[in-house]
Formats: C-alpha cells, structure tokens, sequence
C-alpha cells in the first residue's frame, strides 16, 4: 500500500468530469477548485505558411501517442487544459525584448523589477517556524523521566511530559528603519508579511526602531507609547537589522556596539530569548555582538539547519 | 424602550419570561441542519466526493464552513463526525488517545490486575468515520452522530489553522490516503474503499496551511453573503413570515460594512440580530420614519459591534 496518496494532479480532474459530467459553463468553475485553469475551446495551431514549420508541425503530431487524442476527445475531455503551441509564431528569445527608449515627458512609470525575496520562498515557512517554537511540556508522558523516578522510589506528584515545539506564544519583531536597510525595504515587507501568515497576525508584535529599539522605537499597535516595551514573558524577539554594517559613514543614527551590547543586556535580563536576522555575512558583525546573540544570514542560502545551528 | 423582554429586572425567578421564550434557537443538534447552498458549493462537494480529496472550505468566521459539514451529512444521510481543533490540538488527537496516566495509575496498584493495553485506548473521530465497526470494540462512546446506521461518514477538522503549523503535514497520510497505523496496538485502520468518508476540513486563514496539504485537496473559498443571499439564508431559517425584517437588517449589515463600521457581512451575526428582533418582537423603521431606540440598539449589540479599543 502507497503510504502518502499523491497531490491533486490530472487524474483528480478526469475523473471529476467523468463522474460529474460538467457542462461547458461548470467546468472552468470545476478545473479550478482542483487548481487547474481551464483555457476553454478546442484550439488550433494555425495553418504553417512555410514548408519549415509545416515540416516541425507534421513532426510534432507524429509524436503524438495515437490513442491520446481518441481517449480524450469526449465531452469529459480535459485535453483543452494542454497547452497549445503556436509553433508557426516567430520564436521569441529574451535578445528581442528591448527596453523602451527613456522619455522624459513620458508619464508611464517603469515597472519595478521582479522581487525576489531574500529566503528561498520553499524554505520559509520551515525558517520561521524553527526560528520561532519553543517547547512547551505538553507533550505525550515522558516514560523515561516516570521510569526514573519511580525506580529511584520518589512519589510521582506531577507526571512529566514530553517537550512539544509551539510557535503559540508569538514574536515580538523589531524592523531596523536606519540607513543600512534601506535596500532590503520590500524584503522586510514580505517577510513581515510572510511571518503573519505562518505565526498569526494577531500574534505578531511590530516594532519599528532606528539605532537600537531602546534609542528610537515606535509600536506599530500602539503607536503613542513613549518607547520601547519587552514583550511579555516567553515571547520571543527577532530583530531585522544590519547591527550598522551597512550604514554609509558619518551617518549619525547608526548606533554603537555598546548600545546594542546594553540592549542585548536588557533582553538577556528579563529572560527572553531572540534570534537576528541580518541580510550581511555574520563573519562581517562585530566579535563582541557575536559572542552575545544568535545571528542568521537573511540570505536565500539560509536553510533550516543553519537557523539550527545559530540557535545552538 | 418598549419591545417584549425575556429577561425582565422588576421580575424575579419564574416570572421572568425567559422560561417561555426559552432557548429555541441554542443549537438543538437533534433538528434538521438548516443551510443555504450557492452553486459553487454544491459543485465543490461533488467534486470531494467524485476525486475523494478532502474538501478545504475557506472563509471568513460566520460565512458557513462548519455548519456545511452537518448539512453535508444530514442530505447524503451519512455519519457525522466533528473535531474542534485548538492550539493544542496534535495530529494524533484526531486518530486516536492512549491513556498513559491511568495504565501508569493501574500498573502501580498491585491489587488490580493488569489490563491489556487497548483498555486504554480511545478512537478519535477519524478512526470512527474510517472503520466504525473496529472503533466500537474499544471502551470508548462513539462522538455526535445522528445517523449511526449509515455505511458513509463526514468528518468536519473545524479552524485547522488554529494548530501549530506541523499539525496539517502530520495529517497527510490519514487524510490523504483513508488510512493510519495504530502503534499502540500494532493495528492498521482502513476507510472503505466503496463508501469514502468525505472529509471537511475549514480554515479562517488566519495562518497559511502548508502547501504540501492545499495541493491535496478540493479548495472551496466561502465569501462574505450580501443582500440577496443574506435574505435567503434568514428565509431558510425562520421562513417567509418576516421579509421586511430581513431586508432591513441585511441592508443594514451591508452598509454597515462599506462604511467601515463593520468587517464583511457575517452571516451568523446576521441571524443573530435577525432572531433578537423576532424574539424582542423589534420591528424595522417604515419608510421614511426614524429608526426607534430598540432598532439601534439591537444594530449596535448584533451588527455593529463598537470597537473595543485597548486600555
């Protein structure tokens, strides 16, 4: 017996069409509750106009296995979901996609270029779930632990449980708003906003700060408060920031290893525990705020493991 | 303020009209489940059932995923099954529990004679709707199920995305493929291939489901209901008889909501506000009249809902 019955794939959908027998107007509505897109009409490639292609197309159709196109060509025929190929169309390469001469009178804006986050985007949620959990005893019983202390003839008053992982406590995030992270702007959107999907958005605590948090920090829920707040106990922090790596020089905001030593000073005092992500190499931190906190490379390269091995 | 009161503070213990008007409404589980169906969603239950995917109904809180289960389940006159899942909810909850505690406590007093490990066992609701007949051998009661004849079964997973974010991956296996191992007992529990049960699993969104999980199954996303279909689910519910208060409190609800005084139309809040003007005998403003104090009020308390700022 298969273990692990596979995803939804094209058999999911003929076999709903075979059962349901959709008419036209129902199965596009069908195809996409199965996450497929139903394109619709039978599509045709148009006639070749030189013998070249007309050569490639009678080719191509000779590849075609036979019993394919008398198989599905019924009423419950998902084939119009295959793409058609226009293969007389003149083949685009990416040498003919020109960009627009720039016009200055022009009121078209240019597009922004395509984002890509700095964590491989398979690997996030992974990320920020280890990053976060944080075990809780409320696990199965701990047979060990109530082997031991019955064989060590102690009164079980309390029976242990195993550790569970649980990210239910939240996160409190500081977003450093300094200079040095100005061109990780919208990575720091996404992955706020990644981070609300994967914990909750009511268990997202954001801080925005400049500096340190306890220099300039201001709470994106309760904007008036006059600085910075811990958040509750068991909560813990995660700090976006480049510890001022990145800042240009003379910049007057960038704060100094001390004011992030007195502030990873305060954290470490009231018990809480916080992991940074920095979008630099940690080799490039200063020794002395290495030595003091968990620091992840907020790179695409980061894995699961080298969140791990930071927290370790 | 002049509406008929149920609770009445010049009265005391029985005269209070409470006993009368009574709790009609408190989910009376032995009644008919009352729902609403739109095309769409009566499509995407064929579809769960046709391919035997779990079916995934998606949704703001009050638009109709839990109560489409029991609805499901009364129409196809099959089992039903429920589980509530919280933020300590593990995936084996929903399989089966194995009382550790009490064997320890047994294990440790020598005047009773051990028992076998099953004794401690209990099927949890995926156990019943797969193989009903094996999870009756255990001492355990077998959870809501008003039609306990019937070879099929629905099971509703309510507000899967309230659980640690692993909970939905552990699931795959049983809820993919109809079938789960019991280590406890060395044991293999199997749906039957003839009658599936249809699985029903609902989701606020409040947190993203793991992709690995979406991709195994039939995704039906519930919008919030406007004028039109808030008319008819109240018609559903409490008949034809007061049209007009329907209309006035949907159009209410509706505007409420475009003029930012409310999230989306909810459905449940709706019938709330709907079963406090019946009950309360509140009557809608006629045309061109001012709304009276109870109407506000009824709207403040069931539709609009001030928000509660922190302190």
């Amino acid at each position: 017996m298969s273990k692990l019955r596979p995803e939804i794939h094209l058999a999911d959908l003929i076999r709903a069409f075979q059962v349901l027998k959709p008419d036209d107007e129902t199965k596009p509505l069908l195809a996409s509750m199965l996450g497929f897109e139903y394109v619709g009409g039978i599509s045709t490639a148009p006639a070749p106009t030189d013998a070249k292609s007309a050569k490639r197309n009678k080719r191509s159709t000779q590849y075609k296995p036979k019993s394919r196109s008398s198989k599905y060509a019924t009423d419950a025929a998902p084939n119009l979901l295959v793409e058609v190929v226009d293969e007389s169309a003149p083949v685009k390469t990416p040498m003919m996609v020109l960009p627009k001469p720039f016009d200055e009178s022009s009121e078209e804006l240019t597009p922004a270029p395509k984002f890509f986050p700095l964590l491989a985007p398979i690997w996030t949620r992974a990320i920020i779930t280890k990053m976060l959990s944080r075990d809780a005893n409320y696990g199965l019983p701990d047979i060990s632990k109530i082997i031991d202390i019955i064989s060590a003839n102690q009164p079980l008053d309390q029976i242990p449980r195993q550790p569970l992982p649980t990210i239910r406590n939240g996160v409190q995030i500081l977003i450093d708003n300094g200079p040095g992270l100005v061109p990780f702007l919208r990575d720091q959107i996404f992955f706020l906003e990644e981070l609300k999907l994967v914990v909750g958005a009511d268990k997202v605590d954001v801080w925005e700060f400049i500096g340190t948090p306890l220099k300039h920090a201001v709470s994106g829920r309760e904007p008036n408060l006059p600085g910075y707040r811990l958040p509750a106990p068991g909560v813990p922090l995660l700090l976006l920031t480049d510890l001022g790596i990145a800042a240009p020089p003379f910049e007057v905001e960038v704060a100094t290893v001390d004011e992030w030593l007195s502030f990873i000073q305060e954290v470490s005092r009231s018990g809480h525990q916080m992991l940074t992500l920095t979008p630099y190499h940690p080799a490039r931190c200063p020794a002395q705020l290495k030595s003091q906190m968990a620091i992840i490379q907020w790179d695409r390269g980061t894995s699961v493991s080298a969140v791990l091995r930071a927290i370790s | 303020m002049n509406y008929t009161k149920m609770f009445d503070i010049d009265k005391v213990g029985t005269n209070n009209d409470y006993e009368r008007s009574g709790p009609a409404r408190l989910a009376d589980r032995t009644k008919e489940p009352v729902y609403e169906y739109t095309t769409e969603i009566e499509l995407a239950v064929n579809v769960a059932l046709a391919t035997g995917r779990p079916l995934l109904v998606r949704g703001p809180s009050g638009s109709g995923k839990s109560s489409l289960a029991r609805s499901i389940a009364h129409k196809l006159g099959w089992r039903y099954y429920e589980f509530n899942v919280t933020s300590r909810t593990n995936a084996q909850d929903l399989l089966w529990t194995f009382d550790s505690v009490q064997r320890l406590n047994d294990a440790m007093d020598s005047n009773t004679p051990m028992k076998d490990r099953s004794e401690y066992l209990k099927p949890g609701v995926l156990w019943w709707a797969f193989d009903r007949e094996s999870a009756s051998k255990f001492k355990s009661s077998e959870p809501f199920s008003p039609q306990p004849d019937s070879v099929g079964s629905v099971v509703l997973i309510d507000e899967i995305d309230k659980a640690e974010p692993d909970v939905p991956n552990n699931l795959l296996i049983p809820v993919g493929s109809l079938w789960f191992p019991v280590d406890e007992i060395d044991q293999q529990v199997k749906a039957s291939t003839e009658h599936p049960p249809l699985i029903v699993i609902t989701t606020n969104d409040e947190r993203q489901l793991p992709s690995a999980f979406l991709r195994r199954c039939v995704v039906q996303k519930l919008t919030a209901p406007l004028e039109l279909r808030l008319k008819a689910i109240a018609v559903k519910h409490f008949g034809e008889r007061n049209d007009t208060l329907y209309e006035a409190l949907a159009k209410e609800i509706v505007e409420a909501a475009k003029n930012g005084e409310r999230p989306e139309p909810n459905a449940a809040e709706f019938l709330d506000a709907v079963w406090a003007c019946i009950s309360l005998q509140v009557r809608p403003p006629k045309d061109g009249q001012k709304p009276t104090e109870e109407w506000i009020s009824v709207r403040e308390a069931t539709l609009v809902k001030p928000k509660l700022t922190s302190l």
